[in-house]
């Protein structure tokens, strides 16, 4: 396997029942013992712990029923402070020293809960009754609101950031093997002995499946030493991966699945540096659902009493755990797998009373057995109601025998099997639509999904023979499939049981009471009666209404029973119901698992320039522009960010300055065809550009929106370098890449991103002349022989270096391009030659506010995608002379309007006064709200320079205006009154860049 | 440039008496700083292109998807169906081979652009080598679906990497990483994060 680090041996040891070995752990505050191998759930009923919480919404008490991921009433609080845990299911964590568990739902305590006297004296909170109590009167619902939020909610997240760590991998394979039961280790075992990448996943620890709760006998061993064989084996092979512990939570488009890796359970204190969860990415070949099957239990009056659970799982507290659960039993079973229940109980110890609506059979084995036993068995009989407070005392047996009689059953345990839902989850992700399989009262698999099977009880397939036979046939398929040859490893001799059919049943309609369908959610027959009543006829409607199958267990147990409950109340069948939509995540997944290492410092890709030790040494505070940390400003000692970008821009205007401009993309541009390319791209004109200089151009979408800009150097014959902004490097590469491939393909030229090869200074004021004077060669810096948008090749400190006359700040400026292994020697010596002009850094905002005072746009910020050179007052740019991309669309009514926002400058009355950014703009300060707003904010600046307050801003038909009174109106209510202006600020003219 | 010209790798912040390298049980990484990147482009339908490409650089030009040359000396890698990396053992070579490539190809449709001071390679090896990069990138990286001598750019750790696969010993594979300066900081350090979370 690609990934054999990922061992989870100190996961294995101690999973296993060692009734030797202690464990002391707190429940709801109070202490108790447990042993090795212990669930939460089974150290609890060990220690005859009956009452687990009170349910959500009418705060009835709640028992353990399941021992798996279906559990809808043992969800607990695991653990404190940072890293508690608010939604675990007591039945899938293992047991150890230390655990500290709580109910989420225990009111005040489990014995006395205030709602759960609430509840008697309302008695009845009907489906929508939160709407259709707290609607009027309507100034009251503030108050409402507060009190139900203080009910809502299951546990309580932590209140500090989760100091654990998490991790996430992607993994590929052959054969995604999907659940450890006999099924999917006899496929994996298929699959893995022909040398194919097999991962396969468990989500206990333990291997084994349903077979760990009811032992049987397999290929002439007992299945735990089948089980540890199997392992063995596949532990010996190279390419196969086992993952247990790891609940498979997600499957999506072309066999990509997701699974999280539970490392150490939640709550416990964990080894410094070691992962708490792991997430696996899994893109697979083929995959096979291995995925088991979940027990329905069976509705009758009161069937929510603690003490009721269901067969399977009291197998399995039997078998696995060695649990003496009860004295007197009672089985209620439409099924053979509650006989199964029956005779463990049996076994432990306990007198046991059988209730099923079948007629008895006579070539019924278990019910031989149970009779040779002295268990009584009631067939043609129904349980209608169970009795009890605390827990369940007794049952009422109806019999339709003779006589219709009603008899009443003492009993401290009743086991439930109403079948068994196949678990077909991850084959409803993936697009499956399940089919009602009449004869064995479940859901199956139905048309088969490319690359996917069903196998063992998860294709309905009950018995253990089937899931030995469907694992190897789905290993062989699936290596067939993926080109590998196969044997079947050994004749699987697993002898058959001939079972009786079951007889599917749901609803007795004589039953009255609270009848529970959804237990976490407190749904009830009379829920879904209501919903049918009151008009809802769609399967998923009636879902949200009743909000069945809505818990944090999505409705494993009760959600089938439900449907079919509310077939028979629309006179439908089960298949013209249908289901509701299954989605993942199977069991729920913390965040921190999702989030994986994408926190703290790691939260987000960080790109940095050839400079950036520099910038932290000089106290530069940064800004996140695109993925990269450009400079926001550098504060000195005791300076505030105003009072150092008013210097920064002083400098800049009155001296000398530099930054950091090596994140502005830059694209090579070579081929006899570049000029005609650039000519297309561009909506000015190219063909005049001589080797050794540069000039601004604009770029627009097919739609004549300003799309990115930035200057364009001839470097020579048929070689350009072009400049993007900062976050349109890639944007525009790759919309230049298109239209050369699939438009223009016959145009002879190649582009190259240079943009992380140069490191790019930029030397403004000035002084900038003088400062490079003292380290330029080979280049004639002066203003006749290098003119302002021009370049020349030379050196800087030694460096081979580009040299570029042009200015983003409207000073005399120079840009400094040189190979970024070299640039920090070169930024260190103009740094010096500037010291006796007072030279500073600047930042990102003092180059925003610089340009703004010349106004300078930056694309995305004075526009928006919707703007055109028009609007910008840019006609000057755009050519008449030839054509270029969205040319056309600058023909369109739309964009020839005259009352398009344009942009302008602002000027407010109080010249000390800066308009927040993103305001909004109205004509009428007295307008009644909503006002009617003609135009926006999209730029505003303290200049120290001109000694005021300036904005850019676009404002509907804004050319048009200038000088006109107009008023931001803030969010507050407050009225600023500001005069349109030009957008131009400071030297209208251009005298300072060209000197 | 110089010989005396100062030079830093994009990995300064991560270095420690001048190299960046990280030692574990089972994972190394070391940084190969200066080396020479030079992008070429062209057309393999013109044979004078490849034919001269070839005898500058002493290798067969890899036409197909990720096929990668290795030269005692230098490597070119393919990167596209008209773009390949010609990678030189250092930097200070890379100006005299542009121009010997230039001369061949003179008025030919090509273009050859310096991007070494825009590249670093990080050498990630040791056995648990795949664990790591598993962690950044989906490609499979398992010795039959990632052949040695072959390469694939993709995303790792969020950075665009071209990923080659050097030596066939698979109980120590060997994996370049070509990585954008602006990335490798941020790269290097999600490598070492990861690394260290592999017992």
């Amino acid at each position: 396997m690609s990934t054999p680090n990922a061992t989870t041996s100190h996961l294995q040891e101690g999973l296993t029942v060692n009734s030797s070995r202690r464990l002391n752990f707190k429940f709801n505050g109070r202490s108790y013992q447990g042993v090795v191998g212990d669930t939460l759930a089974s150290a609890l009923l060990a220690n005859g712990v009956i009452v687990v919480g009170r349910s959500f919404k009418y705060r009835r008490r709640r028992g353990i029923v399941s021992d798996g991921a279906e559990e809808p009433n043992a969800i607990v609080q695991l653990g404190s402070g940072a890293t508690t845990v608010p939604n675990i299911r007591a039945t899938q964590v293992m047991l150890y020293e230390g655990l500290e568990a709580s109910s989420v739902n225990k009111g005040y305590s489990l014995d006395f809960d205030l709602r759960a006297i609430i509840r008697l004296a309302g008695r009845f909170m009907p489906p929508g009754f939160y709407y259709k109590t707290f609607m009027s009167p309507k100034k009251l619902w503030p108050f409402y609101e507060r009190l139900i939020r203080l009910s809502a909610g299951l546990g309580e997240i932590p209140k500090s950031p989760d100091p654990d760590l998490y991790d996430s991998i992607n993994a590929h394979c052959d054969i995604l093997v999907v659940g450890g039961g006999i099924a999917g280790l006899s496929a994996a075992l298929t699959a893995g002995l022909a040398g194919a990448r097999v991962i396969i996943t468990e989500q206990q620890p333990l291997w084994g499946g349903a077979l760990l709760g009811r032992p049987e006998t397999v290929v002439g061993l007992s299945s735990k030493k089948w089980i540890e064989q199997v392992i063995d084996r596949l532990k010996g092979m190279k390419e196969v991966k086992l993952l247990p512990n790891c609940c498979l939570f997600g499957a999506y488009d072309h066999h990509f699945y997701t699974a999280c890796e539970t490392r150490y359970p939640p709550g416990i204190t964990i080894p410094e540096g070691e992962v708490r969860e792991r997430v696996w990415k899994i893109r697979a070949r083929q995959v096979i659902h291995a995925t088991g099957a979940i027990e329905r239990p069976l509705l009758y009056k009161n069937n929510d009493l603690p003490g009721i659970m269901l067969a399977g799982a009291v197998s399995a507290y039997i078998n696995r755990w060695d649990i003496t659960l009860s004295r007197h039993a009672v089985v209620f079973t439409n099924n053979d797998s509650g006989y199964r229940a029956a005779s463990d109980l049996v076994r432990s110890g306990a007198s046991v009373v059988v209730v099923d609506p079948r007629a008895a059979s006579e070539t019924n084995r278990y019910a031989k057995w149970l009779d040779q036993n002295r268990v009584e068995i009631l067939n043609q009989s129904w349980i209608t109601e169970a009795r009890g407070t605390l827990r369940v005392r007794s049952v009422i047996v109806k019999s339709s025998g003779e006589g219709n009689q009603q008899s009443k059953f003492t009993c401290d345990l009743l086991a439930v099997s109403g079948g068994w839902n196949p678990v077909l989850h991850l084959y409803a992700y993936s697009g499956g639509k399940p089919l009602f399989d009449e004869q064995r009262g479940c859901f199956v698999p139905n048309a088969k999904i490319e690359g996917q099977q069903q196998i063992g009880a998860a294709n309905g397939s009950f018995s253990l023979a089937a899931c030995l036979n469907e694992g190897v046939e789905a290993g062989i398929d699936a290596l067939f499939e993926c080109g590998y040859s196969a044997s079947v490893p050994e004749t699987t001799e697993v002898e058959v049981v001939e079972e009786q059919p079951i007889l599917p049943f749901w609803r007795l309609a004589e039953s009255g009471g609270e009848q529970f369908i959804d237990l976490q959610n407190d749904t009830k027959v009379a829920d879904i009666e209501l919903a049918v009543a009151e008009g809802y006829r769609s399967i998923e409607h009636i879902k949200r209404y009743t909000l069945l199958g809505f818990g944090t267990d999505q409705g494993k147990m009760g959600n089938i029973v439900g449907m079919a409950v509310a077939a028979g109340l629309l006179e439908q069948t089960i298949p013209q119901t249908g289901t509701t939509t299954f989605r993942p995540p199977y069991t729920p997944v913390t965040f921190g698992a999702i989030a994986g290492r994408h926190v703290g410092p790691l939260f987000d890709v960080v790109r940095k320039t050839a400079f950036h030790s520099w910038h932290c040494r000089h106290g530069a505070e940064f800004e996140d522009v695109g993925q990269w940390r450009r400079p926001w400003y550098y504060p000195r000692e005791g300076e505030t960010m105003h009072q150092a970008v008013n210097r920064e821009c002083l400098t800049a205007r009155n001296q000398v300055a530099m930054i950091d401009a090596s994140t502005l993309g830059k694209i090579d541009i070579q081929g006899p065809d570049a000029v005609t390319f650039l000519d297309r791209i561009y909506t000015n004109g190219w063909g005049n550009l001589k080797p050794g200089r540069c000039r601004y151009g604009l770029m627009l979408g097919e739609d004549g929106m300003v799309m990115d800009d930035g200057v364009t150097t001839c470097l020579g014959p048929n070689h350009y370098l072009m400049t993007t902004t900062t976050g349109g490097a890639a944007r525009v590469l790759g919309w230049m890449e298109r239209w050369l491939q699939t438009e223009w393909p016959e145009l002879k030229v190649y582009f190259t991103s240079v943009t992380d090869h140069w490191a790019t200074i930029s030397v403004s004021g000035p002084f900038a002349r003088k400062t490079l004077e003292q380290v330029c060669e080979q280049v004639d810096l002066s203003s006749a022989s290098f003119p302002f948008l021009s370049f020349r090749e030379g050196v800087v400190a030694g460096v081979p270096a580009r040299v570029f006359r042009i200015s983003f700040s409207g000073e005399l400026g120079f840009e400094i391009n040189v190979n970024a292994n070299a640039a920090q020697g070169v930024w260190d010596a103009i740094w010096e030659a500037g010291q006796e002009y007072g030279i500073t850094a600047y930042g990102t905002e003092a180059m925003h506010v610089l340009r703004a005072e010349k106004g300078f746009i930056i694309v995305g910020q004075d526009t928006d995608g919707s703007v055109t050179p028009i609007d910008l007052g840019m006609n000057w740019i755009v050519s008449k002379k030839k054509d270029f991309i969205g040319r056309r669309s600058l023909a369109r009514a739309d964009t020839k309007r005259e009352d398009r926002k344009q942009l302008v400058g602002l000027l407010t009355s109080d010249p000390a006064r800066v308009l927040p950014e993103g305001a909004q703009l109205v004509a009428n300060p007295d307008e009644p709200l909503p006002a009617t707003m003609i135009g926006h904010v999209t730029s505003s600046y303290w200049s120290e320079n001109i000694g005021r307050s300036i904005a850019l801003a676009l404002v509907r038909g804004g050319h048009q205006k200038e000088g006109q009174r107009i008023y931001v109106r803030n969010r507050d209510g407050e009225t600023i009154a500001v005069n349109i202006s030009s957008s131009v600020f400071f030297d209208p003219e251009g005298e300072r860049q060209n000197v | 440039m110089s010989d005396s010209t100062l030079l830093q790798s994009p990995l300064i912040e991560l270095e420690k008496s001048g190299r960046f390298q990280w030692v574990g049980d089972t994972i190394e990484l070391h940084q190969s700083p200066f080396m020479g990147h030079i992008r070429i482009r062209g057309d393999l339908s013109n044979p004078l292109f490849v034919e001269k490409i070839e005898q500058a650089t002493a290798l067969p030009l890899p036409a197909s998807c990720g096929g990668v040359s290795l030269g005692e000396e230098l490597k070119i890698i393919w990167i596209s169906p008209e773009e390949w990396l010609l990678v030189l053992s250092s930097e200070s070579r890379v100006g005299s081979m542009i121009d010997r490539l230039k001369t061949r190809l003179e008025g030919e449709h090509i273009a050859f652009a310096d991007t070494s001071g825009g590249q670093t390679v990080i050498r990630v090896s040791g056995e648990n080598a795949i664990s790591l990069l598993s962690r950044g990138t989906t490609l499979d990286l398992h010795e039959s679906q990632f052949l040695v001598g072959s390469s694939a750019q993709s995303i790792l750790f969020g950075a665009t990497v071209l990923i080659v696969r050097v030596n066939s010993n698979h109980s120590t594979p060997l994996f370049e990483l070509y990585c954008r300066r602006s990335f490798a900081d941020d790269l290097a350090r999600r490598l070492i994060d990861s690394a260290q979370l592999i017992k």
